[in-house]
């Protein structure tokens, strides 16, 4: 389990080296890994919670470009 | 698993938030998310790891898209490229959406079928952008 987490935090680490949002992808990374070393199944919240992480940069790339 | 993460700072360190961070990204992540789903043989954790790691490819292609195509016109294929990513990204969320409804309804049943499919949705995600992309553009 524990090679999880370090994948997480090397892609965070990565992410942050070209994105600027390193504090909100290190969130996500850690709820990731905690869910999936948790001794139950996910929860509806935990569900929900990487829904609306997925929908907020759906919304990014979705949205259109200057003069599309 | 180690070998993988050093591939995965090996070919994105230093990199800048170009087209090629996106394709290095996306398709390790994808390869290291499909171990890690093989790796967890409880099904809804197989479908929540799977989808993170979607989550996190398309954190990449949405940051690309922001970042190196404000503008339809900030880069020649920035015109092909983003419809490509949101087209990708919008079949790869279908694929998922049903493998989740499955592990969530009959977290019991064999989810496979389900799962698999999922996993081709990902790994097709990742190819498209291969395929139609231009590394160099970086």
């Amino acid at each position: 389990m524990g090679n999880l987490q370090q994948f997480l935090e090397a892609a965070g680490a990565v992410l942050a080296d070209g994105f600027a949002t390193w504090e909100e992808a290190k969130a996500f990374f850690d709820f990731t890994a905690t869910v999936v070393n948790g001794a139950t199944d996910p929860t509806d919240a935990d569900w929900t919670k990487l829904h609306d992480y997925e929908a907020k940069q759906l919304a990014i790339l979705d949205a259109p470009m200057d003069g599309e | 698993m180690k070998l993988l993460i050093a591939f995965v700072l090996a070919v994105t360190l230093g990199a800048c938030s170009s087209l090629s961070t996106v394709i290095s990204t996306v398709g390790t992540a994808t390869t290291v998310y499909g171990q890690v789903t093989k790796y967890y043989a409880h099904a809804p954790k197989s479908v929540f790891a799977m989808r993170a790691g979607f989550d996190l490819a398309l954190t990449a292609a949405a940051h690309f898209k922001q970042d190196v195509c404000p503008r339809v016109d900030s880069q020649p294929f920035c015109k092909t490229v983003v419809p490509l990513l949101r087209t990708g990204a919008a079949k790869t969320i279908a694929a998922l959406d049903v493998a989740e409804s499955f592990v969530r309804t009959h977290p019991t049943l064999d989810p496979t079928s389900a799962i698999n499919a999922a996993e081709a949705a990902v790994t097709a995600f990742a190819k498209t952008e291969t395929d139609n992309g231009v590394p160099s553009h970086g």
